[in-house]
């Protein structure tokens, strides 16, 4: 079992060590497809193991991770699932982020894909 | 004309890469052996609730024209971002199978796993099917005795998944494609050939992001997968099996799959274009 809960909140997975991509990356999945997230998932990730969500608290660290993991791995598919959730992908009314974590996530894009002037 | 055993799977409506393959192939002297026309209803609720009030042929009728509709773009923009390419596509304006391929067949089905699907396909004569849509295809189709090719917008195994025109900028600075035989995974097959291109520029182009993005949807990433597969088609030697082409486990690489990329950072891509 893994619990992604307590995981988000242990200083070894903020070190993104390689071992943490493969789960980032799943992780990633899970927000850009079936748009949900749970505490509990099968040690490998493939399946939630409960239907208790991931708290909004939660939610934002993990959003702060991907940030992270967008700027040190070099790697702005993070930096989208990160957008995304910002955007509210996971269609939750619990989950408000805080006014720091949208600012993060307009800096980690400003910094990783500069604006040009309008198209429009 | 030379006929090439090959039959294009269309998805009917609003998909412009079918037009772009068969000009292509009409351009270089070929054409397909078959064109099987499918006219889907498709697994959305809206399009299941029409189909429940009109019944399947007339509400797959109706859903065609709607996406060939909606597939439209401004007549300038199409003509801006087409420059230098050989022909020009239009949008919504589907191509006259009967005059491009050497035979045709229509059929109407439900989705991709409408079994009536299956069955024309076993039965249609050709080995070798071009799959000119996106989405996931059942599982059961790559159980067959026949092979479907598939061009994907992106050099794989680097670049898989969705938006592979725009990941592909981003993840290497250049356009890519793909030309692949399609297994039970997304972008996984066996490769048969990759070609990259540089990005175009567009200076000064004015429009709305997401009127771009359609447009380079529509009518820019088909001339990229339409150039592959006649530049795969034209290295072939006469007598070479289409089905068994020189293809090879795709090498390892790390990462995943690219999914549909944030309106914002799909902004400043396409700003990046036009600057």
């Amino acid at each position: 079992m893994f619990d992604l809960e307590r995981a988000l909140y242990d200083p070894a997975w903020h070190e993104l060590n390689p071992a943490i991509e493969v789960r980032m990356d799943r992780l990633r999945k899970k927000i850009e497809v079936p748009r949900r997230l749970y505490r509990l998932y099968l040690a490998d990730l493939s399946r939630p193991a409960t239907s208790i969500q991931l708290s909004s608290t939660a939610v934002q660290r993990l959003s702060v991770l991907l940030l992270k993991a967008a700027l040190i791995w070099h790697d702005v598919r993070y930096l989208n699932s990160a957008l995304k959730l910002v955007d509210g992908v996971l269609e939750r009314d619990d989950c408000i982020f805080e006014e720091d974590v949208r600012a993060l996530a307009i800096s980690t894009l400003n910094a990783m894909v500069p604006a040009t002037p309008s198209l429009a | 004309m030379r006929t090439i055993p090959l039959a294009l799977l269309a998805f009917r409506g609003g998909c412009p890469v079918t037009g772009a393959y068969l000009a292509y192939l009409s351009l270089h002297g070929m054409r397909p052996a078959l064109v099987l026309a499918v006219d889907y209803v498709g697994e959305g609720l809206r399009a299941q609730q029409l189909r429940g009030v009109l019944g399947k042929a007339l509400a797959a009728r109706l859903l065609r024209l709607r996406r060939n509709h909606v597939a439209r773009v401004p007549a300038h923009l199409a003509a801006t971002i087409q420059q230098g390419w050989p022909v020009a596509l239009t949008p919504g304006r589907e191509p006259d199978y009967e005059t491009a391929a050497e035979r045709v067949l229509r059929l109407t089905v439900d989705s991709y796993a409408d079994p009536r699907l299956l069955d024309v396909m076993r039965g249609c004569g050709v080995r070798t099917f071009l799959y000119c849509s996106g989405g996931r295809v059942p599982a059961e189709l790559f159980q067959q005795d026949f092979r479907i090719l598939h061009i994907h917008p992106g050099v794989v195994p680097h670049v898989r998944g969705s938006d592979g025109l725009l990941w592909s900028l981003i993840a290497r600075g250049r356009l890519g494609a793909s030309c692949f035989y399609m297994d039970a995974g997304i972008d996984t097959g066996r490769l048969i050939a990759t070609a990259e291109y540089e990005p175009p520029h567009w200076p000064g182009l004015r429009a709305e992001p997401a009127a771009l993005y359609h447009a380079l949807l529509q009518c820019y990433d088909p001339h990229l997968r339409a150039s592959l597969l006649v530049s795969v088609l034209e290295r072939m030697s006469p007598d070479q099996d289409l089905a068994n082409l020189e293809a090879d486990v795709q090498p390892h690489a790390n990462g995943g799959h690219y999914y549909t990329m944030h309106p914002e950072l799909r902004a400043r891509v396409l700003a990046q274009l036009c600057k």
